[in-house]
């Protein structure tokens, strides 16, 4: 029943053109091609990574530490870019953490290094979540990031290496764990349990999570303010500081690959693939069809701050190089990043008093 | 509204003091504020439902709410030269927000298909508390920690299963020992035939720092495997509306103890518990009446988060300035000079920014409060008597926050303890609550849970996946509502839990 209801719903879509899309439709379109593709994207390039590493491991040549860094951003994108949606099986079943704590704990890192032992993916999953992830895996590839964001592959040892290993292999596993609870099944204590993709796209009186359409909607929308607030108030504002002189790198999220502008860039952009619908070359309804059969000027108004909020934070990058990090040091950039930060605040607060309200009209 | 609107107010004496026990006001069926004026007004569903500062705080007490949420989400690092120094040497996890998830509830390690028992690593929202028990107890002295469970030779009053690199040189990243985990599942049938499958975690103890192999006997020792060492689970839990249950008036709370709900087999207790503030000024008994934690062990939210956050994440602070492990084995081996004083972790800001943030968390609305099988439901929630601990309502008394005091409130516990039968029973003594005692929790926010965290647990040890499952747990004080629902039809369970899930 529930899947005839479902493929109705797809093949209705696939009819709508000028139309005005459904709520069923924008929820399928969002769950389905903006959420799950995502995720399927993040296990594949983290299996790329594991891979590029495995092949720097045997080969260390710079050519191959080149590819294992590019490997490690072309990851990061999905990560980022899902962060507009951090709802379901990517907290409940505890992976976030897993993929992204930071700061990392290079004190404790460093000491394992230093040790003699045997490093297996075992080992590196009984540490901290904190000396796994990404930023473990950027500061063994780029280095400290003070004064560059990449290092040479005579300065990889063999320590390294295994760490690496390790650490790639778990980040392809957790992110596989975290693609197939969307697909398949969101709860692996429960064989029956369907993928959070049904979960969510199903609403309905006999859901556990999500009893109404609005109730989604309502999701998506406070996932997108979610982390327009993180990446103002946290992500830019902790290092900021309150002035110059209290600007702190050691808050800087990705400060040794000099990434930290492409990942506040994409978080936004998974505000604005939640919101338009378009993912990669993908395109369909998001919430801003919804937006639109109430207020189509507010609907328009509400992609070009998006896009706005995109190009502020990419123009923070100092013109002599270096990244946020290095940006928040000097007046100018902190000029720029406080632009960016007020557009950010600005949007947040269309999405709560204007978008928000729209789900009730 | 209906006519059975009974329990009266009525005068109790307790030590020649009269209270006005409070009656159930059945206007709980259709209030849709939970926290007065503090509520946050939610009409749908999202994750973000718990994570809202009260509503009437003042701008600068709003600012200060926003800097303790961040300080919450903080990960603590072991490194002293960073900003964020403080975690460990052992500790159960490394913020706060890695137990109370989005400020809601934890959940149980997943058991992978294949596997018996999971190992406790970091990233779990559950921990144990042990202690040493004899069954006796014994006046509150200072010697006694005023009446304090009885720490294990070596180890704390709590389990740290997670440790600084180098705390234990034979498992990097282990603590006191390792934790395990497993289930024991069964199946309750309702009398009209309906099945609904329990699980119960037990936890088994292995690797302890101060193992040994005893020859004599072929075992391996440990002060921790003895058998006079008790243990007792405990999930982390919703954030929402702390500062209003502070507020409630302790004669309110006495009232409610001193009823006679005999004829239900009820009788909630409190637990008179240390209370660091006292101590900190000085107090000559410092013992206060229990409001926090799953056996009403801590009596304010100062007390309760400052404990944790030394506890749990291992962060020394001007209440709990000593590390927990401090004087054991484990520790001297450690540090360099086990005597010499430390300087605190968390500043004085840092501490207090925590404890306000911990304190005005908004208590969503209720929602669907019109809906005929809400309304049905609330009704048989007083019919069968759940109303008896899960007090609907209260009118909270002053706070030094001011937007807390004189509050009409809905929380939905009696603040008190109650014997909840030995499927829950832990055996383990703290304070005045025993072994089979547990705190009524709140109920306000229930209907968030699993929008939150799909996979949250109801009860200490997280064990009821359904708000159902937790009502099937509730023995002891309990049986008698519980054998009310379980002979209920089936539509007026679910129109009970519809109610729940409006809360």
């Amino acid at each position: 029943m529930k899947a005839l209801k479902l493929m109705a719903a797809a093949l209705a879509f696939v009819g709508a053109t000028a139309q005005a899309a459904t709520n069923q439709e924008i929820i399928n379109h969002v769950s389905y091609n903006v959420i799950l593709a995502t995720y399927n994207d993040l296990a594949s390039q983290a299996a790329n990574l594991n891979a590029a590493v495995n092949t720097l491991a045997a080969n260390p040549t710079e050519a191959n530490l080149a590819k294992a860094q590019d490997a490690w951003r072309a990851t990061r994108i999905p990560w980022e870019s899902s962060e507009a949606f951090l709802f379901g099986p990517v907290d409940s079943l505890g992976i976030d953490p897993l993929l992204d704590t930071w700061p990392l704990n290079i004190l404790d890192l460093d000491s394992v290094l230093k040790s003699n032992r045997a490093i297996t993916t075992d080992f590196v999953r009984a540490l901290g979540t904190n000396l796994q992830g990404f930023h473990t895996i950027e500061y063994l590839l780029f280095g400290d990031g003070k004064s560059a964001n990449t290092k040479p592959a005579s300065a990889l040892t063999a320590k390294q290496f295994e760490y690496l290993k390790a650490t790639t292999a778990l980040l392809a596993e957790n992110t596989a764990y975290l693609a197939n609870s969307w697909s398949k099944n969101y709860d692996p204590e429960n064989p029956s349990a369907p993928g959070y993709v049904q979960v969510i796209s199903n609403p309905g009186f006999d859901n556990p999570f999500y009893s109404s359409d609005r109730a989604v909607m309502e999701e998506f929308v406070q996932g997108m303010m979610g982390i327009l607030d993180e990446v103002a108030n946290g992500k830019m504002s902790d290092p900021m500081g309150a002035d110059i002189n209290s600007a702190n790198m050691a808050l800087v999220e990705s400060p040794f690959s000099w990434n930290s502008l492409n990942d506040f860039t994409n978080n936004i952009r998974s505000v604005y693939s939640i919101y338009t619908g378009h993912y990669r070359s993908t395109k369909g309804p998001g919430v801003k069809a919804l937006v639109e059969r109430v207020d189509a000027a507010l609907a328009a108004r509400v992609e070009g701050e998006i896009l706005n909020c995109m190009q502020l934070i990419q123009a923070i990058r100092p013109a002599g190089g270096g990244d946020f990090g290095q940006a928040i040091f000097t007046p100018d950039g902190r000029a720029r990043a406080q632009k960016a930060i007020d557009a950010l605040n600005a949007l947040h607060a269309t999405m709560e008093n204007e978008v928000l309200p729209t789900l009730d009209m | 509204m209906k006519a059975w609107i009974l329990l009266s107010a009525f005068n109790i004496f307790v030590g020649g003091v009269a209270y006005a026990a409070p009656s159930v006001d059945m206007d709980y069926v259709h209030a849709v504020k939970s926290g007065g004026d503090t509520t946050i007004m939610i009409k749908g569903e999202s994750i973000r439902a718990f994570r809202n500062p009260a509503t009437n705080l003042t701008e600068e007490e709003i600012a200060r709410h926003l800097t303790g949420d961040a300080l919450f989400e903080r990960n603590f690092s072991d490194d002293a030269s960073r900003f964020d120094h403080g975690l460990g040497p052992v500790f159960n996890n490394t913020s706060c927000n890695a137990c109370h998830s989005k400020d809601g509830r934890g959940a149980l390690p997943v058991i992978l298909p294949g596997q018996e028992w999971v190992q406790l690593r970091q990233n779990e929202s559950i921990f144990l508390r042990i202690s040493i028990e004899d069954g006796i107890q014994r006046p509150k002295t200072a010697e006694n920690h005023w009446g304090a469970p009885v720490a294990v030779p070596g180890f704390s009053d709590q389990l740290f299963h997670l440790g600084s690199m180098g705390v234990r040189k034979d498992l990097p990243g282990a603590g006191q020992a390792q934790v395990w985990m497993k289930y024991e599942k069964s199946t309750f049938t309702y009398p009209d035939g309906t099945a609904v499958q329990l699980r119960k975690p037990v936890f088994k103890i292995t690797a302890a720092y101060d193992e040994y192999f005893d020859s004599v006997t072929g075992e391996t020792k440990s002060r921790l495997y003895e058998k006079d060492v008790k243990t007792s689970p405990r999930m982390g839990t919703p954030m929402i509306g702390l500062g209003l249950l502070e507020a409630i008036k302790e004669s309110d709370i006495l009232a409610l103890a001193a009823r006679d709900l005999s004829a239900e087999g009820v009788k909630g207790t409190v637990n008179w518990v240390f209370d660091i503030e006292k101590a900190m000024a000085n107090d000559p008994y410092p013992v206060s009446m229990g409001r926090f934690g799953l056996k009403n062990n801590t009596p304010s939210v100062l007390h309760q988060s400052l404990g944790a956050l030394r506890g749990d994440i291992g962060v020394t602070n001007y209440a709990f300035p000593m590390e927990s492990i401090f004087g054991t084995a484990l520790f001297e081996s450690f540090v360099q000079d086990p005597k010499a004083p430390a300087p605190l972790e968390a500043s004085d800001q840092v501490a207090n920014d925590l404890v306000f943030y911990s304190q005005t968390l908004a208590v969503p609305s209720r929602r669907n409060v019109t809906e005929a099988e809400v309304v049905r439901g609330a009704q048989i929630f007083h019919q069968v008597s759940c109303t008896s601990c899960h007090q609907p309502s209260f009118v909270t008394g002053p706070h030094k926050i001011a937007a807390f005091s004189n509050q009409k409130i809905y929380p939905y516990t009696d603040m008190l303890l109650h014997d909840m039968g030995e499927g829950l029973a832990d055996g383990r003594q703290d304070f005045d609550a025993n072994g089979r005692q547990w705190k009524t929790r709140p109920l306000w926010g229930m209907g968030h849970t699993h929008t939150i965290n799909p996979r949250a647990g109801f009860l200490h040890d997280g064990r009821a996946r359904t708000v159902e499952e937790a009502i099937l747990w509730h023995g002891g004080e309990g049986e008698y509502s519980k054998n009310k629902f379980v002979n209920l039809p089936k539509a007026d369970r679910s129109a009970l839990i519809q109610f729940i899930r409006s809360l």
